[in-house]
């Protein structure tokens, strides 16, 4: 028998990804064609100024916006070779938990005033691993050890309200890896903790990415978390990718005015913990109003008549490792 | 926990001292000479003597104060004087006619219990579905209905038309029916948009996010992190609405020809029977303040945020 062997499909592939969300007073496009992919076992960090569409980019095809938003979507989002935003409810149902964990950015509201921290982390593991009750509970208590809660046992008998802005987080990250999913989505998982524990975290989901082999998307302000955790890099600017590369690549060598903005004060590819990104002067675009040309172009110091003709692509950054794309013809042609 | 308790079932008894003066008010405040009315009623030749005679029966040249606490321990004894019409004991008829009430106030909850809760979760199940439109138009349409005006249509419906149902009397289980469903209907209809809207409420929050993130589908999410988050509201508005219920007794009694408590203290309004009439307030007003305080201490109970406020 000939047995023709595929490369097994990438966790994440985003191609082409564009989100329009509709709210009963405006129609606005916070992700805008976006593409990029994470391989098995890789971290990507996406980084990017508040409102830049990260959290949008990737709750929406997951279907996991807020009520009541109505959102658009075009282009493909595949997980494991299955498009995402061609899947029925019950098969995206599937996906969730298990296939895709998610931590969400803000651990208080994320978890239900009115049940037991205990109960609502065994519920999905008893689903996603398919364990009884008894097996999900030491699970869970395993988990709550592993994410760094002091006596996971009595914690889980009590209600969120409870728990300190830290022990909050960490519940969210123990439920958003609890169904050992295959690609992890984890949206500011470290910002309510301090240093040391931001520190802990981040050796926390590098262990389990190594051991259970899952993918990581991480959308951080913390350029200590992107130089600790992450392989690639993709930068977000008004709905679209500014700049994509390995770790490597975009911290020691930025090639958008924006990336570098961003990193002005770091300039080496070991950060300490809790480097958040300097403020750059001006305010991003509004995204409901039509954007000519570069988005930046207002706040660049290398801005050029024709930035404002037309709004560029990813280009491939001359003199730097195959992957390393920016948004930036005029950086881009000055390299070659 | 044990001190606001504690404090509610202070407030509770202060309300019913506060019920009890009211319903003694009755006879004391009420205008005219309560003597010579009691003699009128009582038939007969109405001279100053007997007016003088009367009104040393019932201590009406008393002091205020002295009267309330003498009324008080009879009540406390059980006893609720006896009706000016005809002479029977109040608390030997109340007893008498506690059944029906009881039985309407009752079956009038579970209907309400019912239809609110299956109604109200059929609707957020599938919001904007053919029973949400339903439940929405019924609920609108039903609130503006007055009281009788349901249990008219019901007994035409069933009893004339398809003579299905019994409209008569208090005469076994069948009979219970269509009562029931008059005084159960409007409340069960508030009750079902309530925890409509309170679903609706919380399937919107969040959490609900997170528990989609898990893999859970919207019915099982609906049960176990919404539910839980309208439970305190569903208490509140269903022990009201069995205070609601009890009013509803005074209307649909005489409708279908019961001998409740409702029907009576109707009749004792009709005939200024002032020793039933205030038996009647003083009962309702304390069933109304128990009911309150029972449903305060569920919510307390079945609210974690306030059971373990102290202990956090
Ligand atoms: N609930 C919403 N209703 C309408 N528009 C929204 C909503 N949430 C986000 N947006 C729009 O989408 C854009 C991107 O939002 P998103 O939450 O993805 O930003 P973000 O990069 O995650 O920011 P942050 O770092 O603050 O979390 C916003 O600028 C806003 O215009
Ligand atoms: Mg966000």
């Amino acid at each position: 028998m000939i047995r023709t062997t595929h490369p097994a499909p990438p966790p994440l592939e985003v191609d082409g990804f564009s989100v329009t969300l509709h709210t009963p007073n405006v129609s606005v496009r916070p992700v805008d064609r976006v593409t990029y992919s994470v391989e098995a076992g890789e971290v990507l960090a996406v980084v990017g100024e508040s409102g830049s569409g990260k959290t949008i980019l990737n709750m929406a095809p997951l279907d996991l916006l807020p009520v009541g938003v109505d959102a658009d979507m075009a282009g493909s989002v595949r997980f494991e070779g299955r498009d995402l935003l061609k899947m029925t409810a019950s098969e995206l149902e599937a996906v969730r938990g298990s296939g895709i964990g998610v931590v969400f950015q803000d651990p208080l509201s994320a978890l239900n005033p009115v049940r037991k921290v205990g109960r609502q982390l065994t519920e999905g593991i008893e689903r996603n691993l398919r364990l009884t009750p008894a097996q999900s509970e030491s699970r869970a208590a395993e988990l709550l050890a592993l994410v760094g809660l002091p006596d996971p046992k009595s914690r889980m008998q009590q209600y969120p309200h409870e728990l300190s802005g830290g022990q909050r987080q960490r519940v969210g990250i123990a439920m958003g890896i609890s169904g050992e999913p295959r690609l992890l989505i984890a949206d500011e998982p470290t910002t309510a903790l301090d240093v040391t524990v931001q520190a802990q975290i981040v050796e926390l989901l590098k262990d389990l990415q190594k051991r259970m082999g899952m993918a990581i998307v991480i959308i951080t302000h913390d350029f200590g978390v992107v130089s600790g955790l992450a392989d690639k890099v993709a930068v977000m600017y008004a709905g679209r990718l500014s700049e994509l590369g390995s770790v490597r690549d975009v911290l020691v060598g930025p090639a958008h005015p924006y990336t570098r903005g961003l990193l002005q004060s770091v300039p080496s590819l070991t950060v300490p913990m809790d480097t958040k990104f300097v403020g750059l002067p001006g305010q991003p675009p509004n995204l409901a109003h039509r954007i000519d040309g570069c988005a930046f172009a207002p706040r660049c110091a290398e801005v050029r008549a024709d930035c404002r003709g037309h709004r560029p692509g990813l280009l491939s950054v001359p003199r730097s490792s195959p992957g390393h794309l920016a948004a930036c013809p005029v950086v881009v042609n000055q390299n070659i | 926990m044990l001190r606001t308790i504690l404090h509610r079932a202070v407030s509770a008894a202060i309300l019913i001292v506060i019920a009890s003066v009211f319903s003694f008010m009755i006879i004391a405040a009420f205008p005219g000479n309560v003597a010579a009315l009691i003699a009128e009623m009582r038939g007969g030749f109405v001279s100053h003597e007997v007016v003088a005679a009367v009104a040393e029966e019932y201590r009406l040249n008393d002091p205020l104060v002295l009267r309330y606490f003498h009324w008080l321990g009879e009540v406390l004894q059980g006893n609720l004087g006896s009706s000016l019409r005809t002479g029977e004991s109040v608390a030997a008829a109340m007893a008498q006619r506690l059944e029906p009430t009881i039985v309407l106030v009752l079956g009038g909850s579970l209907v309400t219990l019912v239809m609110g809760v299956s109604l109200g979760f059929a609707g957020a199940m599938w919001p904007n579905g053919v029973i949400d439109q339903i439940i929405r138009a019924f609920a609108v349409f039903n609130v503006s209905l007055p009281k009788f005006f349901l249990a008219a249509m019901l007994i035409y419906i069933f009893g004339v038309q398809l003579q299905m149902l019994p409209t008569f009397g208090f005469r076994g289980p069948l009979s219970w029916i269509l009562p029931c469903i008059a005084v159960g209907a409007v409340p069960g209809a508030l009750l079902s948009r309530l925890i409509r809207v309170g679903l609706e409420e919380a399937m919107s929050k969040p959490y609900v996010i997170t528990a989609k993130s898990k893999g859970f589908g919207r019915r099982r999410i609906l049960f176990r992190d919404a539910l839980p988050n309208i439970v305190p509201v569903f208490l509140t508005t269903f022990g009201m609405n069995i205070a609601f219920v009890t009013q509803s007794s005074l209307i649909i009694e005489p409708i279908f020809s019961w001998n409740g408590i409702g029907a009576y203290f109707v009749e004792a309004a009709r005939f200024r029977d002032l020793p039933v009439l205030q038996s009647c307030l003083l009962m309702f007003s304390i069933l109304f303040i128990l009911v309150n305080l029972m449903v305060d201490l569920i919510v307390m109970m079945a609210d974690p945020l306030q059971r373990r406020a102290k202990r956090a």
